[in-house]
């Protein structure tokens, strides 16, 4: 092979090399190519499915909106639903409390359906705070409120709760506390509610305390710091970082145990985050827990500073506090030491000691706190103490975990005997303690304490005309009355159309306006008395049962001056119509109110008693006078029985008592003649061992029944027709079939058989016969069938 | 202009005359001493003119000629190294009108940078296309030598009347199937 041949073939090789390298990366190229292609392919599908997406996602998104819209307006509907019947619970539950006279048993009933209402309406808060915070559209309040009203609410809503698990409740105050101040009264209440609620629920023994004390003050700002604390279950590090969560249980594995809709602790947060705070969590499992927090309030410029301090008049007394709890006899020591009194603090229940403890020194006041009425130690004590207070030898408050109306069963009450329900609030006790000490003390504190807070909302105002626009019945009422106790004078409108009408023929101070309501609602009839010139001024009020805040912006575009939420808030009512109404000097309406025509009718006109005098220092409370009234009508009689028979045994230990006892009880209802014998009694006694029957006696025993007497022709005979001609009198037969009637009703247990008794009494007209009566009903008062059966059973048998 | 047209262009002068032609076609074209070309390559259309000059100068025939024999060469060839192209049944006439859309959108895809003429065509009737061809380089005879040599593959003789537009860049060929 020659060499051209040779580079010809080699230079073929390379040109084949070449081309199959050429080749190659033309199928690669395609190769990159269509995977390429692929991609391109997948990305484009990709963006096409981000396009799908997002068109779908925007189209979610805006019906969510339109649900959350339609959330928020049912939210709206139905808080006005909930709330309208809610209003008529709560005020209706609270008038049959303080209006009628019902039962015992009747009053618990009442007020477990209060409280009820009262936490339902909690919850229903709850639940639209929540959707309110989730919306961004909560709105502190800034009005006037007292810290005791606050602990005053707490403690309402909890005393059954505490008792029902036989936990201490203990709320500490430091007495250098002002009361009075600005800010968000509900909010800080539904904080404290929502821990100490918590505290309460994870705690089995031992005692949960809230306390309070001022950290700072300056330039009428003050900061407290609330501390809630516990001996209960308490929490992991890990559980503590569930805390704040919503809808979320620290204790998810046993959610049985301790139920809650998981929103409180959040919103708690939220609020104290509103006031540029925080809550701070300090727990050990097993141990207990402290929740705390602080807040800066502005102290109310027009009040003055009512610090806890007591009177002169109470320097050179002293008192004696027994309290087998170490935690809250020391807080409540501290606190009344801090107040000025001069207190020995107890730990024993055993009435030795404290007999001793009295002898060395005796105490003007005794403090007893009961938590288990069941110890063995506590019947003597408590007779102790009572005896103390029948004889007058001191003041006893009783502070027990019981219902003060089943104590009163146990303890005689006389006027030297309060009690208190726990947990109570120091300021309460602090209350009390004055009252305890008398008209004169309690004058002086009146002044200075009482009467301001009344007087900023109602002084100036008082007399005022007002509209009430209300379409329902019962909401009537409730306003009506509230305002009429207030001493204004109200018109009543059915809707908004007659409203203008009454506007026309008569001219008002200010305009109570319901909303919703048929014919004219509250908006329309605002507008067409804005649309007036004369009307420019006239302040008009919305009244719903609303409580979003976009009503109240609703009811200010619409021209209204302000907005309340139902159910009515008496304080906040009050301050509304301060704010609105033009303060000046109006002549005071004579009440037109039913209940207070019926009790006015109820005052007696009885010779020998000063109705106006005690009515005074009862405040001029007519209700409470009655009750008064009427319990010293069943009371004197029983300390008249023991008097003259003290007085035929020569048994003196026991004449001075019944005689000192009666004296405080005429002191208290005003009969100065009868208060004047018995003091002469007492001090006659004091000088002499051996009292025998004599003028003195005969005097006092002669008024007694005088005025007993009359006492129970006016309560038992008051709503009988003053004339009884011949044919009204029942004759025999009738009323002796009316008594069997009520002898079967009777031993049948039947709770109609009060009935029964009632419609008897007033048909009788012989005053043994109803004096036996009285003690039937008595009787049946307090569920002691058998007792009334009896004594009906003997009135039969004189009657044959 | 596509590195393919210039190795077939060489491979044909060594074929079709000899290597040393080859040779002194490429020198006399005065590419350098280097010039060298691939298929899968991108070079200057003015390098080809110069080739195909050069060429003519050697051998004595007209630049026209040359090309437009150079073009039925080029089509032989693309049929034996893109035989996919030509699977699909159809006339000749078929294959010309697709031009466009099939084979330049797969040379695309090879080269995206490839600067390709523009085929028009109208399809008058079963026998009969007008196609114009129109491009940045005045190649209008390497398109009818393309257009003879698609005829001969598909062995059916094709009357093409040339008409020229804008010089060799823009040449309309009315293709009547015999």
């Amino acid at each position: 092979m020659d060499d051209a041949e040779k580079w010809k073939k080699r230079f073929e090789r390379e040109r084949k090399a070449r081309k199959e390298a050429e080749n190659i990366l033309e199928l690669k190229s395609k190769e990159l190519y269509e995977v390429n292609q692929q991609l391109q392919k997948t990305l484009e599908h990709l963006e096409k499915r981000v396009a799908e997406r997002t068109i779908e996602l925007s189209v979610a998104v805006q019906e969510a909106q339109k649900a959350n819209k339609a959330k928020s307006a049912f939210l709206a509907n139905m808080s006005h639903e909930i709330r309208t019947p809610m209003n008529a619970m709560i005020g209706l539950s609270e008038l049959c409390m303080t209006k009628t006279s019902p039962s015992p048993k009747q009053k618990q009933y009442l007020k477990k359906i209060h409280q009820s209402a009262v936490a339902l309406l909690g919850i229903i808060n709850d639940i639209l705070d929540f959707s309110k915070i989730e919306a961004g559209e909560m709105k502190m309040e800034r009005i006037p409120f007292t810290l005791g009203q606050v602990f005053q609410n707490l403690t309402n809503m909890l005393s059954e709760k505490v008792r029902k698990k036989d936990l201490d409740f203990i709320i500490e105050r430091s007495p250098d506390l002002n009361d009075h101040f600005i800010g968000d009264p509900g909010r800080l209440g539904q904080v404290l509610l929502n821990l100490t609620y918590n505290a309460i629920k994870f705690t089995d023994t031992g005692y949960v305390k809230l306390a309070v004390t001022k950290c700072e003050e300056i330039d009428g700002q003050c900061r407290l710091e609330f501390a809630v604390s516990d001996t209960g279950i308490g929490m992991t590090q890990e559980q503590q970082k569930l805390l704040f969560k919503p809808f979320s249980q620290v204790d998810n594995t046993d959610t049985r145990k301790y139920e809650g809709t998981g929103l409180g602790l959040v919103i708690a947060k939220d609020f104290i985050q509103k006031m540029n705070e925080d809550i701070r969590v300090q727990s050990e499992q097993g141990v207990g827990s402290t929740f705390s927090f602080s807040v800066v309030l502005s102290q109310n410029p027009d009040i003055e500073a009512d610090l806890h301090r007591f009177p002169q008049a109470l320097n050179d007394k002293s008192a004696l506090l027994i309290d087998p709890h170490d935690v809250s006899l020391a807080s409540l020591h501290l606190y009344l030491n801090g107040c000025g009194l001069n207190v020995t603090p107890v730990s024993s229940l055993c009435v030795d000691t404290i007999q001793r403890m009295y002898q060395t020194e005796q105490h003007d006041l005794i403090i007893l706190c009961l938590s288990d009425l069941e110890n063995d130690l506590t019947p003597d004590l408590l007779s102790f103490c009572n005896q103390l207070a029948v004889q007058g030898q001191a003041r006893l408050i009783l502070i027990t975990n019981e219902d003060t109306d089943e104590l009163k069963e146990t303890v005689t009450p006389t006027p030297l005997t309060s009690f208190i329900q726990k947990p109570v609030d120091p300021s309460f006790l602090f209350d009390s303690i004055l009252e305890a000490f008398g008209n004169e003390v309690l004058k002086e504190v009146v002044e200075t304490n009482f009467e301001t807070v009344k007087n900023l909302a109602v002084e100036n105002i008082q007399g005022a005309h007002i509209l009430l626009v209300e379409d329902n019945r019962i909401n009537q009422q409730v306003a009506q009355e509230l305002l009429e106790q207030a001493k204004f004078s109200v018109e009543i409108a059915e809707n908004g159309k007659e409203a203008l009408n009454k506007l026309n023929t008569d001219s008002y101070d200010c305009v109570l306006m319901d909303i919703q309501m048929p014919v004219m609602g509250g908006y329309e009839a605002t507008k067409l008395i804005r649309a007036q010139k004369r009307f420019a001024d006239l302040p008009i009020v919305a009244m719903t049962a609303n409580a979003m805040v976009s009503d109240k912006q609703a009811a200010l575009k619409a021209g209204m001056n302000d907005h309340i939420s139902k159910p009515i808030n008496t304080k906040t009512l009050f301050q509304v119509l301060h704010n609105v109404i033009p303060h000046k000097k109006r002549p005071i309406p004579i009440t037109r109110s039913q209940t207070d025509d019926q009790e006015a009718a109820h005052l007696p006109d009885i010779a020998g008693l000063d109705v106006k005098g005690s009515l005074n220092n009862l405040g001029g409370q007519v209700s409470i006078y009655i009750e008064v009234l009427r319990t010293f009508g069943i009371v004197a009689r029983g300390l008249h029985h023991d008097l003259s028979k003290a007085i035929a045994d020569k048994d003196h230990d026991m004449t001075v008592r019944a005689a000192h006892t009666l004296k405080g009880l005429a002191a208290t209802v005003g009969a100065t003649k009868l208060y004047a014998h018995t003091r002469d009694l007492e001090s006659t006694l004091k000088e002499t061992e051996s009292y025998t029957r004599c003028d003195l006696y005969d005097k006092l025993n002669r008024e007694l029944l005088h005025i007993v007497d009359q006492i129970e022709d006016h309560f038992y005979e008051g709503t009988q027709p003053s004339t009884i001609t011949a044919t009204d009198r029942p004759d025999q037969t009738s009323l002796k079939a009316d008594l069997l009637i009520l002898l079967d009703m009777l031993d049948q247990y039947d709770v109609q058989s009060e009935e029964q008794l009632k419609s008897i009494q007033r048909m009788i007209t012989d005053k043994k016969i109803r004096q036996k009566l009285i003690k039937a009903q008595e009787s049946v008062d307090t569920y002691e069938y058998e007792e009334a059966s009896n004594i009906v059973r003997k009135i039969l048998e004189t009657m044959d | 202009m596509l590195g393919a047209v210039f190795t077939e262009f060489l491979e044909m002068v060594e074929e079709r005359f000899s290597y040393d032609l080859a040779d002194k076609v490429l020198e006399n074209a005065g590419l350098g001493d280097t010039a060298a070309f691939t298929a899968v390559g991108n070079y200057d259309h003015k390098q080809m003119v110069k080739l195909v000059v050069a060429l003519s100068e050697e051998t004595g025939t007209p630049i026209d000629d040359l090309i437009k024999v150079f073009g039925a060469h080029l089509f032989g060839q693309f049929v034996k190294k893109y035989p996919m192209f030509f699977a699909d049944n159809g006339c000749s006439l078929d294959f010309l009108e697709g031009i466009e859309d099939k084979i330049h959108r797969q040379v695309l895809k090879l080269y995206p940078n490839a600067e390709l003429p523009k085929f028009d065509c109208m399809r008058i009737s079963e026998t009969q296309l007008e196609m114009t061809y129109t491009s940045t380089r005045p190649f209008g005879d390497l398109a009818h030598g393309l257009i003879a040599g698609c005829g001969e593959h598909f062995n059916e003789p094709l009357l093409v009347e040339r008409v020229d537009l804008d010089g060799s860049n823009k040449v309309q060929f009315n293709i009547t199937k015999a």
